[in-house]
């Protein structure tokens, strides 16, 4: 499986605090069959956030996990409607997500995919198209990243 | 140009360790700055600094988010480095840039190096320590080889004539004031490079005074000073306070003179008064109840009196416990009861002895200016002063501290019992030559069997330290 495909996608993820949208990215993640168990995946998800903040600005978070229950390497991507509270470096509330999965075991050119996709986040241009672009726009941004 | 290197990681190696990577070469690279930064994430370490690229770099940032191995660090030694967390840099990278030279400190990893066989001591308060053995050999080198010279030239009939009104010093008075002063300072001295290894500058100038204070009986008040326990304690207290000490925000204003100004300022004030008000009369209160206890052993339990007498003298070398044994003993001279002093004269040699024989028998458990400090802490040891020993029990406290107490005890109690009379103070090992300690054969006797156990425990006790010492880094490692 590709790590990042259009069905990666969630422009509507429910919830409406953190731990809620956690739990929406582990149904996305489970419904694509890349994970084995939800709460497994909220756990690793929330005891990165406990090392520090994923919410690195500008309305946008990258909570992320790596773990033996993650099945192959994965990108996935969301929007809420409502604003989250993630504890952002910039202190402002969250709405664009995008969620890096990796196995314990990872081979290194999926980690190095997500690392090149790790850089463009500091990018505002990119990180523009995340927050604002359309399904289609953002697909096409990410996947000419990784799928390249 | 202004030349960059720096290092990121993070809890995963997923995504902020490329994230800030990346924002550091924009930002770096937008002020026209030469920049390389290696990545150690999850897939490794990528883009590796070279040791040229380092040298040659003016700054190093070091954005971690899950540490980086003491190995690792040493890279940067004596680079000027500034350290955040990773989350910190992705918060602060458009101001990051803006005082490198003001949020820089100089890294300095130890690179004191132990015997050819041991890998080096790099980080932690045994590198702390060791740092304050490096500034203190000199000291005691120095002066101890000048006191000794002056009671030579006592012994040899010179005249030993102080400063006073009307009358002007002998030079053998005055070679062994001079001396005394590397004694003197070598406490203070050690405070000072301890709490510099952990926190560099602002802390020197606090942990010098705050140990020469607490070092001083006269300033305190009480019959002893602190001693080198009292360097440690000192030093590493000031060291980590400072440590925290500088991560205070004040605002730009404020922030230039944090480290020459206020640190130093306030450190010293805090320090100054619980050491005046804290630690003076907690040891004056320590000293009279060992002397109480001292002056109540029945008399039924001398050889129990003499170990006891014996483990204090050698256990901190001049600090508060050998001075109240030492006390104990040499006021019992006024009463005619030479065989407890007659331990002092014994034990005392023990320690910088048996440090320096332990440097020839087992060379690769030193390091090598311990090494090459061994031939005057042996001339000074065997002479006038435990002091030279000082420096090998900083570079270990827990096996030398307990060979040298152990060993002390034992001596003691052997001491007592061959029933060796001291009477006045003289020039160690020749003693007897002077008639002042006898009788010379059990004096010998005494000496020899506490040099070799002293010996015997240093290499074991030490040897067995290192091995744990070494396989505790290698798990942090």
């Amino acid at each position: 499986m590709n790590i990042f495909e259009t069905s990666h996608i969630n422009m509507n993820l429910a919830g409406s605090s953190q731990k809620e949208i956690m739990s929406s990215l582990a149904d996305l993640a489970f419904d694509i069959n890349v994970i084995n168990d939800k709460s497994e995946l909220i756990k690793d998800y929330l005891e990165r956030e406990e090392e520090s903040t994923t919410g690195f600005g500008n309305g946008v978070a990258i909570p992320h996990a790596r773990s033996n229950n993650i099945k192959s390497a994965t990108i996935l991507f969301g929007r809420s409607s409502s604003d989250i509270e993630w504890d952002s470096l910039d202190g402002k509330p969250v709405n664009t997500f995008i969620s890096l999965l990796v196995p314990d075991d990872q081979a290194d050119e999926h980690l190095k995919l997500l690392a090149k996709l790790s850089r463009k986040l500091v990018h505002k241009d990119f990180v523009e198209i995340l927050k604002t672009g359309s399904e289609a726009e953002v697909f096409e941004a990410i996947n000419n990243i990784v799928n390249n | 140009m202004t030349k960059i290197v720096a290092v990121t990681n993070c809890p995963a190696g997923i995504a902020h360790t490329y994230m800030v990577a990346e924002a550091i070469e924009e930002k770096a690279k937008s002020l026209g700055y030469e920049v390389h930064v290696e990545t150690q994430g999850a897939s490794g370490v990528e883009n590796k600094l070279t040791s040229e690229q380092i040298a040659q770099a003016d700054y190093v940032i070091l954005a971690i988010g899950k540490g980086l191995t003491d190995h690792d660090k040493e890279r940067f030694n004596q680079k000027k480095v500034v350290e955040l967390p990773v989350s910190e840099a992705l918060k602060h990278i458009d101001t990051l840039f803006d005082d490198l030279e003001g949020n820089s400190h100089i890294l300095s990893a130890s690179k004191v190096k132990l015997g050819s066989d041991q890998e080096k001591v790099t980080e932690g308060v045994m590198s702390y320590l060791m740092a304050g053995v490096s500034a203190a050999l000199p000291f005691v080198i120095g002066g101890g080889l000048l006191i000794a010279i002056g009671s030579l030239m006592v012994q040899f009939g010179m005249p030993n004539t102080p400063l006073g009104k009307g009358t002007s010093p002998s030079i053998a008075w005055i070679i062994t004031n001079i001396g005394n002063l590397g004694f003197q300072f070598m406490i203070p001295i050690m405070g000072a490079y301890i709490a510099y290894a952990i926190s560099d500058k602002p802390a020197f100038a606090p942990a010098f005074l705050v140990t020469y204070l607490a070092n001083d009986n006269q300033l305190l008040g009480t019959e002893s000073g602190a001693g080198f326990l009292g360097a440690i304690v000192i030093g590493l207290s000031i060291g980590y306070f400072v440590k925290y000490f500088k991560k205070l925000k004040l605002g730009k204003n404020f922030q230039s003179v944090l480290g020459y100004m206020i640190i130093p300022f306030v450190t010293l004030l805090v320090f100054g008064l619980l050491t005046y008000f804290l630690i003076g009369p907690a040891m004056a209160w320590l000293m009279s109840v060992m002397l109480s206890f001292l002056q109540n052993i029945p008399t039924s339990m001398k050889i129990v009196g003499g170990f006891i007498v014996g483990a204090m003298l050698a256990f901190d070398m001049g600090g508060p416990i050998n001075k109240t044994a030492w006390f104990f003993s040499f006021s019992l001279l006024s009463s005619h009861v030479f065989n407890w002093y007659g331990i002092v004269g014994v034990v005392t040699l023990l320690p910088p002895m048996a440090a320096a024989i332990s440097t020839w028998i087992k060379p690769a458990i030193f390091s090598k200016q311990e090494r090459a400090a061994s031939w005057s802490a042996f001339l000074v040891g065997m002479t006038v002063a435990t002091e030279p020993a000082i420096p090998y029990a900083l570079a270990a406290p827990l096996p030398m501290i307990t060979a040298n107490t152990l060993a002390g005890g034992i001596t003691g109690a052997l001491t007592i019992f061959l029933n060796v009379e001291r009477t006045a103070p003289g020039i160690g090992i020749f003693d007897p030559l002077l008639g002042l300690e006898s009788p010379w054969y059990w004096f010998y006797l005494c000496v020899a069997v506490g040099l070799a156990l002293n010996v015997l425990f240093i290499i074991t006790f030490k040897s067995y330290w290192l091995k744990k010492q070494a396989a505790k880094e290698e798990k942090t490692a």
